[in-house]
């Protein structure tokens, strides 16, 4: 059996070595789309999580705050699911803050004859790895509850920054789906366009195998491996210009791109995601090879199952 | 062995191929089936060979019965039977030996049991020496005993040869035929489809003609 595989696929490349290279080029080019996205997706995520670090809820205190409510208030806080511990700032904590900061552009508007208008606050950072898409909805939770407690003045987490950001972060998921939605089909139909050449060109090596009683397991099987031959090989090209380009284009981009918040450089895919990314194109070649080759009985099935009696 | 009864198969088109086919053929016969182009003969075999299937009536081939088949049995019978055709239907890129060896590969015999009994075939239909020659440096004749050692080498029940000499002059054509006769010898049964009555007519066996569709005349067999 698999003696006859290596056979037919070697037959493959010298009977229609044209179709079969241009098959692996352009799948490749699809794959290569596909990965270097993922690397790309990847990255943006990974700044997205870092600019996610420093979304935060400030909640300001009444300056009638009693101890009592203050350290009630902070155990509250403390009990929130998916955020740090707080950190408290003191009024006059935040006035030094405000002033050293400030005091090159307004040095007098702190002055003391006005007293300190700045409230104390605790601020609670969420954590770290929590699902950009899920930050809003937690944000706005958490604000809640601790809003109506007894001594707090007001509670904010910079509510119009993380709503558009989290659009973005959803907008970005839905079309990069969509586009490999369409990458995918595309793939599957060079994969199942080589695979019926292939067919054609064996017409009547098919019959035969059929007349000496081959099963159309027998038959199609060789089939099926070489389209997860095509789509493998395509899978391994891929992630191979994609790691050349990546190579060539990253110091470029972190310098350009800086801003991004790409601290800890760009990231090419992890081996256990190019493992995956391979057996998805090996899935991606076989599949299609099967769906095109269900339906090759050019005998007994092709006369019409059934209708024996007509 | 063989058994047609009350068997129709019309085209689309309303071509009518066979009509109302009654035939038995017994285990070891050896049968000729004659008839002018387009009389129904390869239709006929087509039926027995399970690449069709009647409209109605009933075939039955061994222990199969045709109506009743699934596609998963369909490669079963067809080892149990060895197929010739005029026009030889060997492997183009395979040599004279892997072609002889396909219906053993195709049933999962060893290696060295489909060395020798393919040599033995070669041996049988006088190819020997062309073992590892690819067929289309092969001569007609040469081809077509290639086709009947693949058709034998497992050995099969029943052999049916759809015009096997169709393509051949009359001297290579004895020489076809006295192969059919040699495995009829040995036991298989054999069906042949020809029209030609000069061979038909030296050969002594019995004679199935049909035209139109239908079986217009039986003889010999019973008292050869
Ligand atoms: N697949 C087919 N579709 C339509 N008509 C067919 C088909 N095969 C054979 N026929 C018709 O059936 C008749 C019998 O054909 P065939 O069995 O090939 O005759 P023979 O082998 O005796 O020359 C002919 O009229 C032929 O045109
Ligand atoms: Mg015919």
């Amino acid at each position: 059996m698999s003696k006859a595989i290596i056979e037919h696929i070697s037959k493959s490349f010298q009977h229609h070595p044209l179709t079969l290279f241009s098959s692996l080029l352009v799948l490749t080019a699809t794959f290569t789309i596909v990965a270097g996205f993922f690397v790309v997706t990847h990255n943006i995520e990974n700044s997205f999580q870092s600019i996610g670090k420093n979304v935060q809820l400030s909640i300001y205190l009444d300056d009638s705050i009693s101890p009592e409510d203050k350290s009630k208030l902070e155990t509250q806080i403390k009990a929130l699911e998916g955020f740090n511990e707080p950190i408290f700032t003191s009024k006059s904590q935040a006035a030094e803050h405000f002033k050293s900061s400030m005091s090159a552009y307004a040095p007098e508007l702190l002055n003391e004859e006005y007293g300190n208008p700045l409230p104390a606050s605790f601020e609670v950072a969420l954590k770290a790895g929590v699902d950009p898409e899920d930050q809003l909805g937690l944000l706005k939770e958490a604000s809640k509850s601790i809003e109506s407690l007894i001594g707090v003045d007001a509670v904010s987490y910079g509510q119009d920054w993380v709503e558009n950001y989290a659009t973005v972060v959803r907008s970005f998921k839905v079309s990069s789906l969509l586009l490999l939605f369409v990458l995918f089909a595309g793939g599957m139909l060079i994969v199942s366009n080589s695979i019926k050449n292939s067919l054609e060109q064996r017409r009547e090596e098919i019959e035969i195998l059929e007349l000496v009683g081959a099963t159309s397991t027998e038959i199609r099987v060789p089939f099926i491996v070489e389209g997860a031959m095509i789509g493998v090989l395509s899978a391994l090209g891929a992630v191979a210009i994609t790691y050349l380009v990546f190579l060539s284009q990253s110091g470029l981009i972190q310098k350009e791109l800086g801003f991004l918040g790409l601290g800890n450089g760009l990231q090419f895919l992890s081996p256990s995601k190019i493992i995956l990314f391979s057996l998805f194109g090996l899935v991606l070649g076989a599949l299609s090879s099967h769906l095109t080759v269900r339906n090759i009985n050019t005998g007994w099935a092709a006369s019409g199952a059934g209708s024996v009696n007509g | 062995m063989i058994h047609f009864s009350h068997v129709y198969k019309t085209y689309s088109g309303s071509v009518q191929a066979l009509k109302n086919i009654d035939l038995y053929i017994d285990k070891g016969e050896f049968v000729f089936l004659t008839g002018p182009s387009g009389a129904g003969k390869s239709t006929l075999f087509k039926m027995i060979s399970a690449f069709d299937r009647p409209c109605s009536g009933e075939v039955t081939v061994g222990e199969y019965n045709m109506n009743s088949i699934s596609s998963s049995q369909v490669p079963f019978l067809r080892r149990k039977i060895g197929v010739v055709y005029q026009d030889f239907k060997l492997l183009k890129s395979s040599t004279v030996f892997e072609n002889i060896a396909l219906p053993l590969k195709v049933r999962g015999d060893g290696d060295n049991y489909i060395r020798d009994r393919v040599g033995e075939m070669l041996e049988h239909v006088g190819l020997s020496f062309k073992r590892d020659t690819f067929p289309q440096f092969l001569s007609g004749g040469e081809q077509q005993r290639v086709a009947i050692a693949r058709a034998l080498v497992h050995h099969p029940g029943i052999l049916i040869a759809d015009e096997p000499t169709g393509n051949l002059d009359p001297h290579l054509s004895e020489e076809i035929m006295d192969l059919l006769d040699k495995a009829n010898a040995q036991g298989t049964t054999v069906f042949v489809a020809t029209h030609d009555h000069e061979m038909v007519k030296r050969r002594n066996k019995r004679v199935v003609q049909i035209n139109n569709g239908n079986i217009e005349k039986e003889f010999g067999g019973l008292d050869v």
